[in-house]
């Protein structure tokens, strides 16, 4: 209790955050599944009265989504949020199957920290600027609605995309504030020592691999596979309510003590060293 | 192009949207195929911000796809519809659109601003000086996207807005007042070329334009979404599309200060054009400072 008390935890700074989710493995499964987390974290940001601000939502003509994107922010956001990171796979017979075959989809789910000032230079010339104008005059001989614009940083092939404004000005510059905080996470994940990599919890892109939870609607019941936890009530927890804030607070937990053993385990080497 | 529609095809469409309650994807579904079957531009598109418009958003990625249409909801997606299938584009008949950062009131015939024109106003913001700037005229203001967007930006700032078309002066007299900036700006229906000086006191620090710049042989190739619904003369500069642009290059000194600037939005084509006839017309008394390319490098 002691040690807890004196890590600067520092997670109230932890507001802001980009949160992206993208159909796998399933096909109109994982879509529709991939939509129906999106909504779950749209709803418990609301309950914990975060703004979620839709970025992206790229409608499937046969229902659900296949990459959704939105800015959150809030006290704490990405304190919690970011243990939702990795595979989140999904086991249920979908509507449309005939058979009551069980489907197995899975859908993935990125958390990236956008801290206040994000200070990551880029140089202009390092970028390429894709808009849908292919070739060809525009100004004043085209009119086209369509204002999206990819952003590629073309020395380390990082993109960024946006097409939630009518504006092409303001797409651009929400393209490169996205583009900053995936450059940013990855100077984070630089500096985040091998030490942590035997955490249970595992955090930026080192987690997007990982499956981590498991939807199973047979059984009505949600595995987190990272701490070995079972919830029953599959419904109550995509409501995004106070199920899921239970899971992630414990989640919390973990990764606190996992980090106080860190702690005193290399104070304890430094010790040992020195005798 | 010709378009493939009978009015019995709307009303069997008409139909089946009365009579059955249909989610906003399976409407966006619906008018896609419909405006694709009818050759209609950016069919996807066109169907979203129909649909989000109905759903009172501005853009479909904030409209919940499983969230159903009320009855009065799909009448105004019906007339939206129809409108779009005569290929009237979708900023007039959603009846406002995004440039920059404002909203701005659209109506035909008036020129509805385009991406490139932003970048137009990017960079007189980028030129070191630009905030200490005073008063500027825009020629031929259409909506009042330049003006109202430079006017925001530049709170010390005063513009005098010209426009030919009574039209357009009454739709940025419009947006002026929505944005909250009409004591700042003048807006004159008066064309440039009919001569009568500019009531202004003091020359202005800059003039900018996105004057009508494509040449007369191309207007033909323009899509039907432009060349029946926005107003021509905001579009043809002549033969080779520089006419406008002659004449603000030569009633600039009437009203430009010493060492003022004239910012230009032009055709791919004009660039190496301005600068001879700059360099070439010294009575003109001005310098061809530089060409931007537009962000594809154009």
């Amino acid at each position: 209790q002691i040690l807890y008390n004196l890590v600067p935890w520092g997670e109230e700074r932890d507001r802001e955050l980009f949160l992206e989710v993208t159909a796998g493995a399933g096909g109109q499964e994982a879509m529709l599944f991939t939509l129906q987390l999106f909504k779950m974290y749209s709803n418990f940001s609301a309950s914990k009265g975060w703004s979620f601000q839709v970025t992206m939502l790229d409608a499937s003509d046969i229902g659900g989504t296949r990459k959704a994107g939105a800015n959150i922010s809030g006290p704490g956001a990405y304190a919690l949020l970011k243990y939702e990171g990795g595979i989140h796979r999904v086991q249920r017979v979908p509507k449309t199957e005939k058979s009551g075959r069980v489907h197995t989809s899975t859908v993935s789910v990125a958390v990236l920290p956008q801290p206040d000032e994000i200070e990551v230079n880029i140089s202009p010339k390092d970028l390429r600027i894709d808009t849908f104008r292919a070739g060809g005059a525009g100004g004043q001989h085209v009119n086209k609605t369509d204002s999206a614009v990819r952003v590629t940083h073309l020395p380390t092939g990082m993109m960024a995309e946006s097409q939630e404004s009518r504006s092409q000005h303001h797409n651009k510059d929400n393209a490169m504030r996205i583009l900053k905080t995936r450059m940013y996470e990855q100077i984070l994940d630089a500096q985040i020592s091998s030490q942590h990599s035997s955490r249970k919890l595992q955090i930026g892109s080192k987690s997007r691999s990982e499956k981590m939870r498991t939807y199973n609607f047979q059984q009505d019941r949600v595995t987190d596979h990272r701490v070995g936890l079972n919830l029953f009530g599959i419904d109550r927890f995509m409501e995004g309510g106070e199920v899921l804030d239970d899971l992630l607070h414990q989640l919390k937990e973990v990764s606190r003590k996992e980090l106080i053993l860190e702690i005193v385990q290399n104070h304890h080497e430094k010790n040992v060293d020195k005798s | 192009m010709s378009k493939i529609f009978t009015s019995r095809g709307i009303a069997a469409l008409t139909q089946s949207l009365t009579t059955k309650s249909f989610t906003a994807h399976e409407i966006v579904n619906t008018l896609q195929k419909k405006f694709e079957q009818n050759l209609i531009s950016e069919p996807l598109s066109s169907a979203e911000f129909i649909v989000a418009h109905a759903c009172g958003e501005k853009t479909y990625h904030r409209v919940d796809p499983d969230r159903s249409l009320s009855p009065e909801a799909m009448k105004g997606i019906r007339h939206m519809q129809e409108r779009r299938l005569r290929s009237e584009p979708i900023q007039y008949i959603v009846g406002d659109w995004d440039f920059m950062h404002l909203t701005l009131l659209m109506r035909p015939p008036v020129f509805i601003p385009r991406p490139e024109t932003e970048e137009l106003v990017n960079l007189i913001l980028s030129k070191p000086g630009a905030e200490s700037s005073r008063k500027f005229v825009e020629v031929g203001c259409g909506s009042g996207a330049i003006s109202l967007s430079l006017l925001t930006l530049l709170p010390q700032c005063k513009a005098i807005a010209l426009d030919r078309n009574l039209a357009a002066c009454q739709l940025t007299e419009e947006n002026a007042r929505l944005i909250g900036v009409t004591d700042r700006i003048e807006i004159l229906n008066h064309q440039l070329q009919s001569g009568g000086v500019l009531p202004t006191c003091t020359p202005v620090d800059f003039i900018v334009s996105n004057p009508p710049y494509i040449p007369s042989d191309e207007m033909e190739f323009l899509d039907p979404d432009i060349k029946h619904h926005e107003d021509l003369l905001a579009l043809e500069g002549g033969p080779d599309g520089l006419d406008v642009i002659r004449v603000i290059l030569n009633k600039s000194r009437e009203f430009l200060k010493p060492g003022g600037f004239i910012w230009l939005e032009v055709d791919s084509s004009h660039a190496e054009l301005l600068k001879i006839i700059v360099e070439k017309e010294r009575s003109l008394d001005l310098e061809f400072i530089k060409s931007y390319n537009d962000f594809r490098n154009l």
